[in-house]
């Protein structure tokens, strides 16, 4: 298995990045933070793992992202600090379900660390698409949406090994 | 006046009950009443007088008179009452004079004595019985009404001529000293002169002193009238001003009064605002906490926190939803049943089918169990060893153990019921008070100003009662002005006619003098007048009385009223003359019989004892006039004054003839009764 070291969490959309996460949001001198609460995540590493995991379960690839990665946050296995926890752990199960789906063309690391970057765009693209059509965040929607698509995307991933 | 009935109880000699009739016709006008001395004649002739005037006299005198008159034996029985009772007509009215000595019991009659006295007047009610018309309290005396009543029919001071003792008539035929200055008094009251008297006394003394005496007063009232006239200025000027005062004041309260009302509007509308201030301030400190921990946007952003934590764990918590699937429905037994399998046929020789095992399949099946251990096994391992890996950190974190995917959901449910309610109520308490803020914003008056007003109401309440006290004051000055004004109008209004008034009294005086003078013309010829119609009627009468023609021509009546004779030789005054007794008699029965014929006054003649002194030609003469003395002439008689061929004479004249006898049943009491019988007749005439 490839090692973490070389992955960084990137995107294409940091204009999303700096109007959903509130420490992105507190770095730009052009947004004024009113309410921490109006900013759904607090580090771009909680959303890109939500857009990952989302984009990866509608298996939406925004392709254009690649090679217009504006944004470097951090490296994978920084993400959430030193230990243990539920983000990087998170990461790497989708990352290890990209590489089980691509197992047979036998694709490097960054490619498949490219379908991933492309899969949390275009999740993030949701998200914030879903927030403005509903005016708010509708978590419950997604756990719903993830409750209803996992058990054929594993079927997907899985079974066709 | 015509007596119609005399009732005596108890009176002198008349015992008990004794009723007269005494009714006459004017074709029969005489009574007669004979009776012997001592019968009770005089006690009739008294008793008649005495219901009509009392007895005369003090005090003493008629005290006396009232015992004797009480009868002897009435006292010793205790009859309780004695009195006369005259029923009479007079101007068509039928009136009844009852006059009563009230006694009590007594052993002895000469200790009888009289308690009360009283009189009273009847007349037939227009229903039944009588009704009183005057009624006289007992000892009431001098009775006033009564005697306004009896002066009006037959004044006492008239009275001699008309109840006369024919014995004692000859003090009228002469001349009257100063002390019959009575006697001339009841001549003119008799002939209607007296009232003329009076009248110009009334006008030409009395009248003219009051009307001089109210002429002095209204003189002074003209003058006190201008001052008068000049205090009423005064005092109305007094009274504007004093309104004028009260109207400025009057003015000033209602600026105040309004002024006040205006500050009370204003500080209830600033209590009002107050309480809408408290609450807004409650409601900020609700929404927002007193302190920092508290309020309900604290708990919103809590709880917005606390979704905020779930919304950020968004990505772990679907994963954790691929993880559990990836734990629970991929079991790599499946794969450790296929290698279980695989190592089974590798052990035989046969397949479950039965075809042999051979070395080419022998090798199939060894690379099919190699590449099963090798590449889905260790791949789903791996997956399940990343999946676990992500639930461990997925319930190991911040969170409470054992936090699933449907515990963080109804988490989730939770704290957004809890966040839409919190708004919820926050935006109803913001709505409040921004309602609030606005009518406290649209209010007019501030804390600060409504103490202010505070203040100024209270100045106002105190310069509004200091002005209620100055109005009230004024009003009361102002009635007090308004009363004195009215009191001196009133008085310049009764006297406004004091002009008048004593233009009026000026005139009545003057008019009083002329009526004065009037009347004495009148009295003057009225005297003159009556003078010689009684003077005429009188020598008439003498001529036909006298038994001397041959000597007397007739009277002659000075304007005194002093008899004179006139002769064949002249005129002489009766002193002069010097007539018999009888003479004399003759001569005052012809001066009353001219009085009578021209008196102002109707009422009978009644005569005691009337012949006297008359010889027989004086009697028959007189005897033959009685039936023309008066419509009604009663004759009060003893034995020996007439005789049957009087009585005869007098014939169809005579109404009744009566006599005044002892009881025969009580010899010391009298009774009256008719004489019925020739029997009789000669017993009353008898000497």
């Amino acid at each position: 298995m490839s090692t973490t070291t070389s992955r960084r969490l990137k995107t294409a959309r940091f204009d999303i990045y700096r109007n959903m996460v509130l420490r992105t949001a507190r770095k730009d001198d052009n947004v004024e933070v009113n309410d921490k609460n109006d900013y759904p995540f607090n580090t771009n590493y909680e959303l890109f793992t939500a857009g990952l995991v989302l984009g990866f379960l509608r298996d939406d690839l925004r392709s254009e992202s690649e090679g217009s990665y504006s944004q470097d946050f951090i490296q994978v296995n920084r993400v959430g600090g030193s230990s243990e926890n539920e983000y990087r752990e998170g990461i790497e199960f989708i990352y290890k379900l990209i590489e089980l789906e691509h197992s047979d063309e036998d694709p490097e690391d960054s490619e498949l660390w490219e379908i991933a970057l492309q899969y949390a765009d275009a999740g993030v693209e949701a998200i914030d698409q879903d927030i403005s059509l509903k005016d708010e965040f509708d978590l419950l929607a997604f756990i719903d949406e993830a409750d209803q698509k996992w058990e054929g995307r594993l079927e997907d991933v899985l079974v066709d090994q | 006046m015509k007596v119609q009935k005399a009732i005596i109880k108890n009176f002198m000699p008349f015992y008990k009950e004794v009723p007269v009739d005494l009714q006459t016709t004017s074709d029969s006008p005489l009574i007669l009443m004979g009776g012997k001395n001592d019968r009770g004649k005089t006690a009739f002739f008294t008793a008649m007088r005495f219901c009509l005037y009392g007895f005369e006299g003090g005090n003493a005198a008629k005290s006396k008179k009232r015992r004797q008159a009480i009868n002897r034996k009435a006292a010793k029985e205790g009859l309780g009452e004695a009195s006369v009772t005259l029923k009479f007509t007079h101007n068509q009215n039928v009136y009844e004079i009852e006059r009563v000595i009230e006694f009590d019991q007594v052993d002895d009659p000469d200790e009888r004595d009289w308690n009360s006295c009283y009189v009273n007047v009847k007349k037939p009610s227009v229903s039944e019985g009588k009704e009183t018309v005057i009624d006289q309290a007992p000892n009431e005396d001098p009775a006033k009404k009564y005697n306004r009543f009896i002066n009006g029919i037959l004044p006492e001071s008239a009275s001699d001529f008309f109840f006369f003792d024919g014995e004692e008539l000859d003090r009228y035929a002469g001349s009257y000293n100063d002390s019959e200055a009575d006697v001339r008094e009841a001549i003119e009251t008799v002939l209607g002169i007296r009232e003329i008297q009076n009248a110009i006394h009334d006008l030409s003394d009395e009248g003219k002193d009051y009307y001089q005496d109210e002429w002095k007063d209204k003189a002074e009232d003209v003058e006190e009238l201008q001052g008068l006239s000049e205090d009423i200025s005064s005092v109305q000027s007094d009274i504007e001003a004093k309104k004028t005062e009260m109207n400025s004041a009057k003015t000033e309260l209602r600026k105040k009064e309004k002024r006040r009302s205006q500050i009370e509007d204003d500080l209830a509308e600033a209590s009002g605002v107050a309480g809408k201030q408290d609450r807004v301030n409650e409601i900020k400190e609700e929404i927002g906490g007193s302190g920092q921990d508290d309020g309900l946007t604290h708990d919103l952003d809590e709880k917005r926190g606390e979704r905020r934590e779930l919304h950020s764990r968004l990505g772990p918590l679907m994963i954790g939803i691929g993880a559990k699937h990836a734990i629970d429905n991929y079991d790599v037994s499946i794969v450790s049943g296929m290698e279980d399998t695989i190592e089974y046929l590798l052990d035989r020789d046969n397949c479950l089918c039965g075809a042999d095992i051979d070395e080419d399949a022998e090798e199939t099946l060894e690379d099919t169990l190699k590449q099963i251990r090798n590449d889905e096994m260790s791949t789903i391992s791996e997956l399940q060893g990343f999946a676990s890996d992500h639930l461990d950190c997925l319930t190991s974190g911040d969170y409470p153990e054992n936090l699933n995917v449907s515990q963080a959901k109804s988490e989730y449910v939770s704290i957004q019921e809890n966040i839409e309610g919190l708004e919820e109520d926050i935006s109803d308490l913001e709505d409040e008070k921004e309602t609030l803020e606005g009518e406290i914003e649209e209010a007019t008056v501030t804390a600060e100003e409504a103490e202010s007003l505070r203040d100024t109401k209270e100045t106002l309440d105190e310069e509004i009662g200091g002005l209620k006290t100055t109005i009230e004051d004024l009003d009361e000055k102002i009635d007090e002005l308004e009363e004195e004004q009215r009191e001196l109008e009133q008085t310049v209004n009764s006297m406004e006619a004091a002009d008048e008034e004593e233009q009026r009294y000026r005139t009545l005086m003057k008019l009083s003098d002329e009526c004065a003078d009037a009347w004495e013309e009148i009295r003057d010829r009225y005297v003159e007048t009556q003078r010689e119609s009684v003077e005429k009627h009188a020598s008439k009468i003498f001529q036909e009385l006298t038994n001397k023609n041959d000597v007397y021509e007739g009277l002659s009546i000075s304007k005194d009223y002093e008899l004179d004779v006139k002769t064949i030789s002249g005129d002489r005054d009766i002193e002069e003359q010097n007539p018999s007794k009888g003479a004399r008699q003759i001569i005052a029965y012809s001066f009353i019989a001219g009085l009578n014929k021209f008196t102002a006054r109707e009422a009978p003649v009644v005569i005691d004892t009337p012949i006297g002194r008359l010889d027989p030609e004086h009697k028959e003469n007189l005897i033959d006039y009685f039936p023309n003395f008066r419509d009604q002439v009663i004759i009060l008689y003893q034995p020996g004054e007439l005789d049957e061929e009087d009585i005869e004479q007098m014939g169809d004249n005579i109404s009744s003839h009566l006599e005044i006898r002892q009881r025969e049943d009580d010899p010391e009491s009298s009774e009256v009764s008719p004489i019925e019988s020739e029997t009789e007749l000669k017993r009353v005439l008898a000497k």
